[in-house]
Order: structure tokens, then sequence, then C-alpha cells
């Protein structure tokens, strides 16, 4: 049994290994296939297995899916906003202490998340009973207090959250498959790609250097990570982007802590949503529908199995990341980043042609024009989140 | 922090990721659950439940019966290991895995107990 379940763990961990620092390639993708093979796959192993193969797959995924969003500018939906932050350092020749950043932000969120768990089995149900109604409310708190923070200029941050909204609205209603492929690839990631092409960027040397924070804050950053990820992975309509948004915008967060907050934040909203397939029976996201679906009820001894397997692939995707990182912060100096540039966008470009068809090449040319207004007239990127934001609070308040 | 206390973290953690795994799967007192809810588990998952025996067959190797909860019942197959005596009517407690006979869900019972 055992060696079935870390055989299982290992599959998991390839497999996160390849959707993390593939851009495009997303856990649901392979979630999904893996439960349109489980008739076939079901003969030879148990549910379980099947089932601890995407827990690996997901929770290492969320341990190296900054590696692209720092190095290549190229985010995964749910590290958006690690680019923002990361590209700077990579710029300043400290990718590889972002990427750490992120990593310790993970695996610190991932203990305090587990040590809480018997508090969060007795919680999750209760406290989803009393704020689902107020989750409009809630979201519409949180916009006024994230235009409100722009110093910049107030009048284009109000504009960037509308537009983006309307846009998200009208992309995420519309009929076009995996419509937020294109819409964030292009509000975050081409459209950063590009600056960086007219810059004429070039990537320094990176040092390996590993970070030196002063680990209270570190901690104390943790602590805010686990708290609202926590609470945005049980609640409908909220993932690890919003909870960075609601974590950064009542509290001061210097550069480098925001990484490991977005690093904790992914992290955190896996395994909890693992507990909210248990506690409350809903499955949140992609990964876990596919899991309550491959395993129709999860009793307190799989979710047992599940959390300690997160805690072992958890840790080894802790050292793989520390280990990729580095041969990313080697070859990326001496790659000519303009082709490099080129050729993500021709990747991105061409992944959007094959996931969401022409329509979404139509996305991806207007979000790109949206995402490149920010660095333009030097607002924060993150009123772009209005793409996301404005849906649900809609959804949630008519 | 320094790369090899990082290093010194992951390795402990996975050790204790590894030992809880290992007890994880070793417990086996599972909560009783309705026969109702036993047949919506996917196959091969165990189960734990408590009902009326209402029709019986044997053979020297097998006992076949169904059990009855509420409206619903489940066949219960069992290999005969050591003679159980099972009439009509008794209470038991069934512990097993969920298999799949002619297209109908049945459990493969590892203990019964009478209760």
């Amino acid at each position: 049994m055992i060696l079935q379940i870390l055989g299982a763990l290992l599959t998991g961990i390839f497999l996160g290994v390849l959707t993390g620092l593939t851009p495009g390639i997303h856990i649901n993708l392979i979630s999904l296939t893996i439960f349109s093979l489980s008739p076939l796959l079901l003969n030879y192993f148990s549910p379980l297995i099947l089932a601890l193969v995407i827990v690996g797959m997901a929770v290492t995924h969320t341990f190296l899916d900054t590696i692209p969003s720092i190095f290549l500018g190229a985010p995964d939906p749910s590290q958006v906003l690690t680019v923002l932050p990361g590209h700077k350092m990579l710029m300043q020749g400290r990718g590889y202490e972002a990427v750490m950043l992120t990593v310790l932000g993970s695996l610190s969120c991932l203990v305090f998340a587990l040590s809480l768990t018997p508090l969060l089995l007795v919680l999750i149900p209760k406290v989803y009973i009393i704020l689902k109604n107020y989750i409009g409310y809630i979201l519409v708190v949180i916009t006024i207090a994230l235009i409100c923070k722009e110093k910049q200029s107030k009048e284009w941050a109000l504009i960037l959250f509308f537009t983006s909204g309307v846009f998200g609205l009208i992309v995420l209603n519309s009929e076009i498959p995996n419509p937020l492929f294109p819409l964030l690839s292009g509000l975050f990631g081409i459209s950063t790609l590009l600056i960086s092409l007219k810059d004429k960027t070039k990537i320094p040397k990176q040092k390996i250097s590993f970070p030196k924070t002063s680990s209270f804050e570190g901690i104390k950053v943790s602590l805010i990570a686990t708290f609202t990820g926590a609470l945005c992975s049980f609640l409908p309509g909220l993932g690890p982007a919003q909870a960075a948004i609601i974590a950064s915008s009542f509290t001061k967060i210097k550069q480098e802590f925001f990484l490991v907050l977005v690093g904790g934040l992914s992290t955190v909203n896996m395994v909890i949503s693992f507990i909210a397939l248990y506690t409350i029976n809903k499955a949140r996201n992609g990964a876990v529908i596919i899991i309550s679906q491959i395993i129709k009820q999860i009793d307190l001894k799989t979710l047992i199995i599940f959390l300690s397997s997160a805690i072992i692939v958890a840790a080894t995707a802790t050292l793989l990341a520390v280990f990729l990182t580095k041969i990313f912060s080697r070859l990326i100096p001496k790659i000519n980043y303009r082709m490099l540039c080129i050729i993500i966008i021709s990747l991105i470009t061409l992944l959007t042609l094959i996931l969401s068809n022409l329509y979404g090449l139509i996305v991806l040319i207007i979000s790109t024009s949206l995402g490149l207004i920010p660095s333009l007239k030097s607002v924060g990127k993150n009123h772009l989140m209005g793409c996301l934001i404005l849906p649900i609070t809609l959804y949630f308040l008519i | 922090m320094q790369e090899s206390t990082i290093f010194k973290i992951s390795l402990s953690l996975s050790l204790i990721g590894i030992l809880i795994l290992l007890f994880a799967t070793e417990i086996n007192n599972k909560e009783v659950i309705t026969i109702e809810k036993a047949l919506n588990y996917s196959l091969d998952s165990k189960v734990k439940i408590q009902g009326e025996v209402n029709s019986l067959a044997e053979t020297p190797g097998i006992i076949l019966f169904s059990i009855k909860e509420n409206l619903s019942q489940i066949k219960v197959i069992a290999f005969k290991e050591e003679e159980i005596a099972l009439k009509k009517g008794d209470y038991v407690e069934v512990t097993g895995t969920i298999k799949e006979y002619q297209n109908e869900k049945e459990i493969e019972a590892e203990s019964i107990t009478l209760l």
C-alpha cells in the first residue's frame, strides 16, 4: 500500500514539474486527461492512487509555478501578481532569491495550514455558512481599498479596473474555450514581455544567494497568507490571485514579502481545498473537482492520507525548486533574451490558438493592449485583476 | 536562512509525512455509514455498514446474503474462513470492500459481527 502511494506521489511530482515549468500546460488539463483515462486506469489502480497522483501534481505545481512567471514573465493564472516584483528582482540579478522567497512562503504556509487542520475542520463549515451571503459586499470593499491605495493616478486605476472588468465579463460569459488563458496571458504575460522588448532589456548575471530577510517578518506574512488563503479557498469564486489582493490591500507588504505571500497563497489554497472537500463537500478548483469525481466520498482517513502526502510532496518540491532555479539562473543570462521573449510570445499565441481558437486570439490581442496601459501610465498592474473581481462581484450581488 | 537549513527542513518534513502516512494507512476503525451512502461509494472503497439480514444462501465455501436498512439494501458476499451462524432477521455489522457483480454493487466482506 505505502509503496503504491509513494509511487503515485512520484508520478504526481513528475507531472507537477511538467505543468509548473511549462506556461500554458495547466494542472486542470492533466487532471482532466487522467479523469478521461480513468475507466482504463481503474482496472490497474485504486481510486485513491489516481487521486494521489493529482494531489502530488497539484502541490508540486504550486511550488514551481513561480519559476516561469519570474524567469520568463509567462505566468500561470494563480501567479499573475508574482510577475511584477519577480521580474524586477530578476533584473537586479536576484531571480534565484525571488523564487526562493516564493518557495519559502509555500513551505511555511503549508506547515501553518496543516498544523491548523484540526481547527479548520471545525471552523470551515461554520464560517462558510456565515460568510457565503456576504461575499459580494466583501469584494466591493476590497475593490474600493485597491483603488484608493493607488498613489500615481486614481482615475487611471478606476478606468483600468472597470475596463478590464467589463472585458472580463464579456470574455468569461462567451463561448470561448479556456477563456482565462488568453485573458490573463495578455494582461500580465505578453504585455510585460513586450515592454521588456521595447526597453531592450538584458538580463544580468544572476547571483545564487539565499534571501537574507528577517524571519519574523517572513512568519508574519506567512500567517497572513495562511489566513487569507484559507478563507478564500472555501468561499466560492475566490482563488489565490484574489486572496493576494485582499491580503495586500489590508496590510502593507514590501516587495520581497509580497513574493512570500503569493507563493504561500497558492499552496495554502490547494491544501485547504482538500479540507473543504471533506468538510463542506465543495470542490473549489479544477484538480479537486476531478479528485471528487474519482473518489466519490472522502472520509477522514483519505483526508489524512492526502495531507500527509502533501507534506512529503512539498518537501520534495522544495528541493526540486532549489535545484531547478539554479539551472534557470545559470542559463538565463546566457540566452538571448530578446529571442526568448519572441519565442515565448509566439508560444503563448500558438497555445491560445490551440486552446481557445481564433476568438481566443482576439481576446489575447485586446488583453495585451490593456496590459500595456499600466506600464505606460505607471500605475499598478493589479487593477487589471478587475477582469476577475468584477464578474465575481456581480455574480454574487445580482 | 541558509540553503542547508531548507535542506534539513525538507528532509525532516518528508520523514514526518511518511510516518503519518504509514500510520494513516494502518488505521482501519471506520465509522459506520448507511447502506444508502455505501451504494454511492466508488468501487474498491472500504466501508462499514449495519443492517438486518433478509435473505440468505450458503454453500460450503461461500455465504451470500443481503442486508437491509430502512429502504435500501445491499448484497454481501463472504468467503467462509470460519463457521458463522447467520439467520434471517439477525442484525449484523459488515466491514468490506465495494465490488461490482452483474452491474450491481455488492460488498465483499472481510469481517461480519453479530450485533
